[in-house]
C-alpha cells in the first residue's frame, strides 16, 4: 500500500472540489518565511512525513506570524519525525472552527465493499470515542447518491442547512476515493467555520498500489513501502526491495527486520510465515527479522535473501520452514542457502540452522543441505517440531560454549 | 459427498493459454477433473492439454455445459473474466489471479453476489475433493501425499496453509471432503461463514478445520454462524499472528488482507471464536489431537 504526503492530498482534493485551507509546501527557513508572509495571519506548521498521530508526537504546531512558524519549523525541519526524516514542512492557514468532524472512506470485509465513517466530534481524540462514530456501507455498483449522503449526515448528527453542502462534500470524497483508487481517505478534523463552511484541515490518502498502474498521474506522487515497514526500510530491506524486483515475475521475497533478537528467519508465504513466528515466539525464541517468501523464487533471488538474512548481526540460529508441497523447489532454497553459508564463512557447527522443505526435488534438497552440515526435514516433521528443534539445537550450543568458556561447570552424576 | 467440486463438475480454464493455466490444466486433468474448455480471446480453434479453447465463455457453453470457472488470466482482466463467467451463467468461479485492482475486485464481487453465484477467492491456490477432482494446481502433481479422503473440511485465506492443515487432519487419522484455500486478499467472495455452511449442509463432511489470520471480519462471521446455531458441527481453528502483540515492530505481516484492518486482533479472534464454542488450538500442532477428539 502507498501513501502520499498531505499537500499532494490537498493538491487532489482542490482538483475534486473539497475545500482546503491556503498552504505551502517549505523545505528551508526562507521558504517558511515567505509562505507565512503570503498567508499573512495564524499558521499551522506540519512535518510532512507518511505517519498518522503526528498531532499526539508534537508534529503540528501553531504559530501566530512568520518568526513563530520559523522558529517552529526549526523544530522540524531535517529532523525525525517517528522515525521518518522530515524534509519538508506544511505551511497553513490556521482556520479558526466552531465544529469539528471526521469522516472516512475505506473497505469493509464484513459488507465486502466501500464503507463511510462519519462523526460529528472530531479531532485528536477520535479513535479513543469510536462508538460516537457512525458506519454507512456503500453499494460500489450505486456509488454514492446525493440524498444517500445527506441521510448518512443526517444519521451522524447533522441537522439543518448544513446537510445539502455537507452531502455535497461527501459526494466529491468518494468521487475521489474512487477514481484515485483509494484504499482510504480520512480528513480529521473537517472544520466548520463560523460562517457555515466546511474546510479539510488533514488529509490522509493511502492508495491500492495494483489501482494506480493505470493512473500514471498518481504513480509519480506515491510513497512507495511506507505501510509495509511503519518506517523508512533499513539498508538491508532496501537492498532485498531492490533484489527481489531483480526478477519480479518469479516468486516474492519479503524482508523486513525487527531491531533485536538472534534467529535468521527464513519462512514462508504469508499464513506459513505467521506460524512459524508464533512458534518461535512461544518458545522464547527471539527472530530477527521477518520473511515471506513464494512463489518459486529464481536461485538469485533465494541467494539473495539467505544472504540478507544471514548476515544480520547477532545471528545465532537459523530456520527455513516451508509448506509442505509448495511449489517453492527444495533444491533451489538449499543451493541457495549453501552457496550463501559459504560465501559469508558461516559454520553450521557453531550456528545451528534448520530446514524444513517437503515438496519438489527434495532428495536432491536433502542431499545438498546434510553434506553442507545443515539439519534437513521433510514430512518427519511438522512445522512446529521443525522450529521447537532449532531452539533445543540453539539452547545446546550456548550450553556448550558456555562450558567451554568457563561461564559453567559440566556436573558428573 | 464433498462441496462445490467433484469427478462430475465441468471446469472452464479462462487464461489457460498462459504458461499457469496450461499446467493448471494438466494437473487438473491428471488427477481426473473435467477439464472441458478454456478460453483466449482471439485463440479459437487452438486445442491445449487436448482441451478446446474458445473465443469467449459465451462462445463455449455455446457448445458444452460448464460448472465452474477457473480465472488464470492477468490482474487487469480479471475483473472482467468474473463478470464475463457470471454474465455467462457459470455458477462456480474461482480466482487464482492475485493483485487485482480492489475496486474492480469489489465489483465484480458485488455483481456475483446478487447473481448467487459462489466465487472462491481472488487469490486462490484453487480447491480440492480428495480421490474426486481439483480446481487449481493446489497439492501439486503428487495430491496424496497430503490430500486423504475423509470427513473434515479445510477452508484457510493461506493457500499454503491450506495444504499443510489438510496434511495436519491425515496425519491425525483422517482425510477431507474437501479443502478450500478462500483466497488471501482483503476482499474474497465466498468467506468462511459462507463455505461452513455449505459443509454443514453435508453429510460426509463431521468437522471443519480452519486457518484463520488476522484482520478481517471473516472469523467473526463464522462465530456469529455458530453462535445462532447455523453451524453445528464441531469446528476447529488455528488462529495465526499471536507474536504480532510481543514484538515491537509497526510491520504488517501476513497477507495483504491482513493488512487493512486493525482492531481485529489475533487475541480478539481467538476470544471470539472460543466464546462461540469453536475449538481453538494453542498452537498449530493441537489441530492433530483437537480433530481426533472431534471425531472420536
Amino acid at each position: 500500500m502507498a501513501r502520499i504526503l498531505e499537500h499532494r492530498v490537498k493538491d487532489l482534493f482542490k482538483q475534486f472540489g473539497i475545500p482546503v485551507p491556503q498552504y505551502y509546501a517549505c523545505a528551508s527557513e526562507a521558504e517558511v518565511r515567505e509562505a507565512a508572509g503570503k498567508i499573512n495571519k495564524k499558521v499551522v506548521v506540519k512535518a510532512l512525513v507518511p505517519v498518522g498521530g503526528r498531532g499526539k508526537s508534537g508534529a503540528v504546531k501553531f504559530a501566530e506570524d512568520a518568526n513563530e512558524a520559523v522558529a517552529s519549523s526549526k523544530e522540524l525541519l531535517n529532523r525525525d519525525i517517528k522515525r521518518w526524516p522530515c524534509r519538508q514542512v506544511l505551511i497553513e492557514e490556521f482556520v479558526p472552527a466552531t465544529d469539528e468532524y471526521y469522516v472516512s472512506i475505506t473497505f469493509d470485509s464484513r459488507s465486502r465493499g466501500p464503507v463511510i465513517i462519519l462523526g460529528c466530534q472530531g479531532g485528536i481524540g477520535v479513535e479513543e470515542n469510536a462508538s460516537a462514530l457512525k458506519k454507512f456501507p456503500v453499494d460500489i455498483r450505486q456509488g454514492l447518491r446525493g440524498y444517500a449522503a445527506r441521510e448518512m449526515w443526517e444519521q451522524a448528527g447533522l441537522a439543518g442547512k448544513l446537510l445539502r453542502p455537507a452531502g455535497e462534500l461527501l459526494e466529491n470524497i468518494y468521487r475521489l476515493f474512487c477514481e484515485c483508487s483509494g484504499k482510504l481517505i480520512e480528513i480529521n478534523p473537517l472544520l466548520r467555520t463560523a460562517d457555515d463552511k466546511f474546510v479539510a484541515a488533514d488529509a490522509v490518502l493511502i492508495v491500492d498500489d495494483e489501482g494506480i498502474k493505470k493512473r500514471p498521474a498518481l504513480m509519480e506522487i506515491v510513497e512507495y513501502g511506507v505501510e509495509n515497514f511503519g518506517r523508512p526500510p533499513t539498508e538491508r530491506e532496501q537492498e532485498m526491495i531492490r533484489i527481489d524486483q531483480l526478477d519480479p515475475y518469479r516468486g516474492t521475497a519479503r524482508f523486513v527486520e525487527l531491531g533485536e533478537g538472534d534467529i535468521g528467519f527464513m519462512c514462508g508465504g504469508g499464513g506459513g510465515s505467521l506460524v512459524m513466528m508464533d512458534t518461535v515466539t512461544r518458545y522464547h525464541g527471539r527472530p530477527l527479522n521477518y520473511t515471506e517468501m513464494g512463489g518459486n523464487p529464481t536461485e538469485r533471488k533465494m541467494l539473495g535473501l539467505a544472504k540478507t538474512v544471514l548476515s544480520q548481526p547477532g545471528l545465532k540460529g537459523f530456520l527455513r520452514v516451508g509448506n509442505i508441497s509448495s511449489n517453492t523447489q527444495v533444491d533451489i532454497v538449499a543451493k541457495a542457502l549453501v552457496k550463501a553459508v559459504a560465501e559469508l564463512g558461516i559454520d553450521p557447527k557453531k550456528i545451528p540452522m534448520v530446514v524444513r522443505a517437503a515438496g519438489l526435488h527434495e532428495d536432491e534438497g536433502r542431499k545438498i543441505l546434510e553434506e553442507a552440515g545443515i539439519a534437513y526435514f521433510s514430512d518427519e516433521y511438522t512445522m512446529v517440531q521443525a522450529g521447537k528443534k532449532l531452539l533445543e539445537m540453539m539452547r545446546q550450543k550456548a550450553a556448550e560454549e558456555a562450558v567451554e568458556s568457563g561461564k559453567a561447570e559440566v556436573i558428573l552424576k | 459427498m464433498s462441496i462445490l467440486v467433484d469427478q462430475n463438475t465441468r471446469v472452464l480454464i479462462s487464461g489457460i493459454t498462459g504458461r499457469e493455466g496450461q499446467v493448471a490444466a494438466r494437473l487438473m486433468l491428471n488427477y481426473g477433473t473435467k477439464v472441458v474448455a478454456g478460453t483466449n480471446p482471439g485463440r479459437e480453434g487452438e486445442i491445449v492439454e487436448g482441451v478446446p479453447v474458445y473465443n469467449s465463455m459465451k462462445a463455449a457453453i455455446k457448445n458444452l455445459v460448464v460448472d465452474a470457472a477457473l480465472i488464470y488470466v492477468p490482474p487487469a482482466a480479471a475483473a472482467d473474466s468474473i463478470v464475463e463467467a457470471v454474465e455467462a451463467g457459470i455458477q462456480l468461479i474461482i480466482v487464482i489471479t492475485e493483485r487485482i485492482p480492489i475496486h474492480e475486485a469489489c465489483e465484480a464481487l458485488a455483481i456475483a453476489r446478487e447473481a448467487g453465484v459462489v466465487v472462491i477467492g481472488p487469490n486462490s491456490l484453487g480447491l480440492i475433493s480428495p480421490g474426486k477432482a481439483k480446481i487449481g494446481t493446489i497439492g501439486g502433481a503428487k495430491e496424496g501425499r497430503c490430500y486423504a479422503a475423509g470427513p473434515v473440511g479445510v477452508i484457510s485465506r493461506s493457500g499454503g496453509m491450506t495444504t499443510e492443515t489438510s496434511w495436519m487432519v491425515k496425519k491425525a487419522g483422517f482425510g477431507c471432503s474437501t479443502s478450500i484455500s478462500a483466497g488471501g486478499d482483503y476482499l474474497i467472495g465466498a468467506s468462511f461463514a459462507d463455505l461452513a455452511l455449505l459443509f454443514e449442509a453435508d453429510a460426509e463432511t463431521k468437522a471443519l478445520v480452519l486457518f484463520c489470520e488476522p484482520g478481517t471480519s471473516y472469523e467473526e462471521e463464522l462465530a456469529e454462524a455458530v453462535e445462532n446455531g447455523s453451524i453445528r458441527k464441531p469446528v476447529i481453528a488455528y488462529v495465526a499472528g499471536s507474536f504480532l502483540s510481543q514484538i515491537n515492530s509497526q510491520a504488517k505481516f501476513g497477507h495483504a488482507g491482513a493488512i487493512l484492518e486493525k482492531g481485529r486482533s489475533t487475541d480478539e479472534i481467538k476470544r471470539r471464536l472460543l466464546k462461540a464454542g469453536v475449538g481453538v488450538a494453542k498452537e498449530y500442532d493441537d489441530i492433530i489431537p483437537l480433530v481426533q477428539e472431534a471425531l472420536a
